[in-house]
């Protein structure tokens, strides 16, 4: 299977040029979740059925990555059950079991931390997780938070990462906000 | 909380990544190297040997716990006490199983390996024999075995290295041999019992066979990775043990001084959520008895993790006994509770849920604790 950072080098080209900036005020569609997301000002963005991937600066340096995956496929590689009936801590333990068992584009993963948290008004996990990456850039200290909540049909993730030096506490509050800022369309209330 | 990627050919890999750094920098010096004497080549290993040495000690792999690196040092000063202030032993932080030595004396021995021995005859087993590498210049001749290896690999390409690797398996398969040997002597002359390096190997031989670990493809071997060739030095070790006279096992010094890197070990272990290697370390021999109160739970974990048919009722049964064993031991009643959880038995989880928060309101998992117990009082309630 290739690899996550590869496949990211082939298609940087193309999306240097296909990436949209973010406008004031602007809100997504994710249609494959079926959640609105505001995604920060002065970023920019890139959509496609599965995800959406905004970033800053490039993102190897900033990204913010919403992704929906089936159940049958969010932890494949771990072998592991995802499923609205399944709850939010087994949901970030797979997570992580997963991770590591994917392409190793990362090694020295540790777990800052794991709790339960809210995404788009319902109950998630959130982890927090420090790592080298391998690649591209090599021996580089990474920082990673993912909120996660399982739907009817599939799991819900949004993902922050950055470099820990400089990027990753820079950027954390619009990310932060992009979180609080996903929601089900047409619900009252929400801005 | 350090977690390593899973799959077990990434882990082992990154097991011996250190050996491939050594062999790589190695290879990338050959033509440095073309033309020098003995003597001159040897310093320019050693030289190149002693970066790599700083390199470890500076990139945090070191456990540095003084105390076990002294008693594993009182080990191989028994085992070569003509050597006294040349071999030095260090201990890497990491959960496989490992040991090597290297041209500076050094020997680094990983954490895991102490999950895999018994007594102290079997520790000092591994030592002699990484010291048996050592007395005899094998580490000296495998680095340049590895740099002709590198070396056919830039002059011929794919199939120069291929015949290289041969050679150097083939070499390496001849020094283990010969420094199996040179430890059952030194075993039997410093009093231990030479017969333990054979329980060491056949008990590894044992976690290969049940974990189907694979030994990683290419040019270097994982060490204690191939079960035939594990069986093959189990069998030649036996004999060449088989006349020497009985001698000490120290199991209790050796429980003593490693029960803490032992139980750290296992812990980074569950961490990393390798159910088959919680189960391979904590289903032999009675080991849970060792880790109280963590044991019994660990070994639940490990059922948990693994997870196939059955495995659900195996982590209870341990969950249980924990918990009857040691009515103190807050992380078992928040695995049973989750368990019980999954299971809808909601009124005995949230028993078990809040029964933890009361032991350890501030642990990592009393968020998701208290989440749960919260749905549950919901469910429950009329």
């Amino acid at each position: 299977m290739m690899r996550r950072w590869q496949l990211l080098a082939i298609l940087l080209p193309g999306i240097a040029i296909a990436w949209q900036s973010t406008q004031t005020g602007q809100e997504l569609q994710f249609r494959a979740a079926g959640v609105m997301v505001a995604l920060p000002q002065g970023w920019h963005y890139d959509s496609s059925r599965r995800s959406i991937t905004a970033s800053r600066d490039g993102p190897l340096l900033d990204s913010i990555t919403m992704s929906f995956a089936s159940h049958r496929e969010a932890f494949a590689a771990a072998h592991r059950k995802s499923g609205v009936d399944v709850v939010p801590e087994d949901l970030a333990e797979s997570y992580v079991a997963n991770l590591q068992a994917g392409p190793a584009a990362t090694h020295a993963v540790r777990l800052l931390s794991s709790e339960p948290a809210e995404l788009a008004g319902r109950p998630a996990f959130r982890v927090h997780l420090r790592y080298i990456a391998n690649e591209p850039i090599e021996d580089v200290e990474m920082e990673e938070i993912t909120v996660g909540t399982a739907m009817e049909d599939g799991l819900l993730l949004v993902t922050y990462r950055a470099p820990s030096i400089h990027y990753f506490g820079t950027y954390r509050p619009d990310f932060e906000a992009t979180v609080r800022q996903i929601d089900l369309p047409g619900k009252p209330g929400r801005r | 909380m350090a977690i390593c990627r899973s799959s077990r050919f990434q882990r082992a890999a990154r097991s011996v990544w250190l050996a491939a750094i050594v062999a790589l920098a190695a290879g990338s010096s050959q033509a440095a190297h073309a033309g020098l004497s003995e003597a001159q080549q040897r310093e320019r290993i050693l030289f190149e040997a002693r970066e790599q040495e700083q390199q470890i000690a500076v990139g945090g792999f070191l456990y540095g716990e003084p105390a076990l690196d002294a008693y594993l040092q009182a080990i191989m000063d028994r085992l070569y006490p003509d050597r006294r202030g040349d071999f030095h032993v260090h201990v890497l932080r990491n959960t496989d199983v490992n040991a090597f030595a290297d041209v500076t004396g050094s020997v680094y021995f990983n954490a895991g390996t102490f999950l895999r021995v018994r007594n102290e005859a079997e520790l000092a087993s591994i030592l002699a024999h990484e010291g048996g590498h050592l007395v005899a210049d094998h580490v000296y001749r495998q680095r340049l075995q590895d740099k002709s290896a590198m070396g056919a690999k830039i002059l011929l390409g794919s199939l120069g290295l291929l015949i290289a690797q041969l050679q150097v398996t083939s070499y390496s398969r001849d020094l283990e041999s010969a420094a199996d040997k040179i430890a059952i002597e030194r075993l039997t002359a410093a009093g231990y019992d030479p017969k333990a390096a054979a329980t060491v190997f056949e008990r590894r031989a044992r976690e290969v066979k049940e974990r189907k670990i694979k030994e990683p493809p290419g040019f270097i071997r994982l060490l204690y990775a191939d079960h035939p060739q594990l069986l093959d030095r189990a069998r030649n070790t036996s004999e060449l043990a088989a006349n020497a006279p009985p001698g000490e096992l120290r199991r209790d010094e050796f429980l003593a001084a490693t029960h803490a890197v032992r139980l750290a070990t296992l812990n980074v272990i569950h961490e990393q959520r390798d159910g088959l290697a919680l189960i391979a370390l904590l289903e032999d021999e009675g080991q849970t008895a060792e880790f109280a109160p963590a044991g019994e739970f660990l070994l639940g974990e490990g059922f948990r993790l693994r997870d196939l048919a059955g495995d659900e009722d195996r982590a209870l049964a341990h969950y249980d006994q924990s918990i009857l064993s040691h009515p103190e031991f807050a992380p078992a009643f928040a695995a049973r509770g989750k368990l019980l959880d999954r299971r809808g038995e909601r009124e005995r989880a949230a028993s078990d849920l809040a029964h933890f928060l009361e032991l350890d309101p501030g642990a990592e998992e009393a968020a998701f604790a208290r989440q749960s117990l919260d749905r549950l009082r919901k469910e429950q309630s009329p």
